[in-house]
């Protein structure tokens, strides 16, 4: 799925605590779609962080993570903006979890371990506004 | 014939039917004794009346000739006397007198309670059959008695066997019903410990799925990658060097873990010396990752290397339940900031090892129980109450050990010592 051209610069936050985890999406994502801006951050506190400072287009995160976790942090984020869009990752045993994301409202959900062309379908349906 | 019950009519000696006669003259009684000669008979004579009846305190007689003059002790007060006495009173007087012949002293003696009245001289005959047809009554009488007396014993002895069944069906009664408990405990207890089993398993399986939940993804990731790389031509022998290697160093993990947790589960092994630290690190190592992702840390400290010889599973056992307690209480109790900390040490040639939560402790009421089989404050369905009785078990019964309970400063702590 190669990029095109006449679409208008996408930004893009991923969370995620595993380092390895992290640094394979980030350039699987940016191979796939080259003309976007890829932040990363490895925990929610980060990520809200980053969110407010750059406020990307579409937030990739995980849900459990120490710290702050994905739930925590996409509640203060939809606070300073609604319009914020989430692509959520879980595995399965964390699958109860998903209900007290839905409340905050996400975009598509994805069961890990992550298909990448299951990301990559996700990242193409929610960026289209 | 003395020492004979004297509330019970006595049938006379072989068979015989006693008849008392009494007069103070020898000659009279003589007499009498001749004309009654019979081997159907007794003959019991008596020289006055107080010893008419010392002879009828020893005997039942069928019929009492009595003599009306007599010293000391006429027939008619003697009479009285047989009369006022409840044991004598149906037994037939027959008067017999040569003196008192006037009809005052006939109605008199009729007045006492005399079946007869008869006037010397005798008439042998007569006499004879007056006193045939009460020694008739008296055998009959008898008869009817000893018969009313079996049935009277065979209605006791019914009495005593109904009551001893009724004894035997009342201890059968409560043996069935201590039986039944019994079995209905043990079935229970069964079921518990069971049920105790399948929840340490799913709670295993539960720290399995948090423990690959990560690994599991970067390996995906990582193969995905290859493809990927491929595809969009920056795939290199490096990139595929590199990632068979992380690969591979996952899959070790991984299968490292469930080694692990299998040897947990595998409960008989002979027993050994084993360190203690290496079974809290190991079964830390399994619950960690779901611990932390539930917001609860755990911290290890020991000291002195303590060693304990028995079933390193076992301990191990015990250690995760330990664990899961905390976890529960403090999951219960919404503690921020939630910690459990493990603590072992060697003293005085004892393994001791404490582990204690910041959940505010256990209620006083409750801190006696909390061993005991089926107790549990938890929820319906969450907890069977046997994880601590099992514990103590294995720590008492198994290694030798003890294990105890007591509140600290912020929480709950277990201390087990081997």
């Amino acid at each position: 799925m190669t990029s095109d051209k006449s679409r208008p610069l996408l930004s893009l936050l991923i969370v995620e605590d595993d380092k390895m985890a992290l640094s394979i999406i980030v350039r699987m994502v940016a191979n796939e779609f080259p003309h976007c801006t890829i932040h990363s951050a490895e925990n929610g506190i980060m990520g809200l962080e980053l969110y407010k400072e750059l406020t990307p287009d579409l937030v990739i995160t995980d849900i459990n993570m120490p710290g702050m976790g994905g739930i925590e942090m996409a509640r203060e984020i939809r606070s300073i903006d609604v319009n914020a869009r989430f692509i959520v990752m879980t595995a399965y045993s964390d699958i109860d979890l998903l209900e007290k994301f839905q409340e905050i409202g996400f975009c598509v959900y994805l069961l890990k371990p992550l298909k990448f062309e299951e990301l990559f379908a996700a990242i193409e349906k929610c960026s289209k506004r | 014939m003395s020492g004979k019950e004297h509330n019970k009519t006595t049938p006379p000696a072989k068979g015989k039917i006693n008849i008392l006669i009494v007069d103070d003259l020898p000659k009279n009684l003589l007499a009498l004794e001749a004309v009654l000669s019979d081997p159907g008979y007794h003959v019991v004579r008596a020289g006055s009346g107080p010893e008419a009846l010392r002879c009828l305190l020893e005997e039942d007689f069928a019929v009492i000739l009595l003599d009306v003059n007599m010293p000391v002790m006429g027939g008619f007060e003697t009479a009285e006397v047989i009369r006022g006495h409840d044991r004598f009173r149906h037994i037939p007087i027959i008067f017999i007198t040569g003196v008192e012949k006037s009809d005052i002293q006939i109605f008199k003696g009729y007045s006492i309670g005399a079946v007869d009245y008869i006037l010397q001289p005798l008439v042998p005959e007569i006499l004879k059959a007056k006193v045939a047809v009460f020694a008739e009554l008296f055998r009959k009488n008898s008869k009817l008695e000893g018969r009313a007396q079996k049935i009277e014993n065979i209605n006791e002895e019914l009495k005593a066997v109904n009551a001893e069944l009724q004894e035997t069906k009342h201890e059968l009664e409560v043996e069935t019903a201590e039986r039944i408990r019994t079995l209905e405990e043990l079935g229970q207890r069964d079921l518990l410990i069971h049920q105790s089993r399948m929840t340490a398993m799913g709670e295993m399986l539960g720290n399995i799925a948090h423990q690959w939940r990560q690994p599991l993804n970067v390996l995906g990731l990582q193969v995905q990658e290859l493809g990927l790389s491929y595809k969009h031509g920056n795939f290199s022998k490096g990139l595929l060097d590199d990632n068979i290697a992380r690969a591979m160093g996952i899959i070790q993990h991984l299968s490292q873990t469930i080694d692990t947790f299998r040897d947990f589960l595998i409960s008989s092994e002979e027993k050994k010396p084993f360190k203690v630290d290496q079974i809290i690190a190991k079964a830390v190592s399994l619950v960690e990752e779901n611990y932390t992702s539930q917001g609860i840390h755990i911290d290890i400290g020991s000291t002195g290397d303590p060693q304990i010889i028995g079933h390193p599973n076992e301990f191990g056992q015990v250690l995760l339940n330990l664990l899961r307690n905390a976890k529960d209480a403090m999951l219960e109790q919404r503690v921020n900031d939630a910690c459990i900390t493990v603590r072992s040490w060697a003293e005085n040639d004892r393994a001791v090892v404490t582990i204690t939560d910041n959940a505010g402790g256990i209620k006083k009421e409750i801190l006696d129980k909390i061993f005991d089989a089926y107790f549990t404050t938890k929820e319906l369905g969450k907890g069977t109450g046997v994880g601590l009785f099992i514990s103590k078990n294995i720590i008492e019964n198994n290694l030798g050990g003890r294990l105890s309970a007591r509140n600290v400063e912020g929480g709950a702590e277990f201390r087990i010592e081997v």
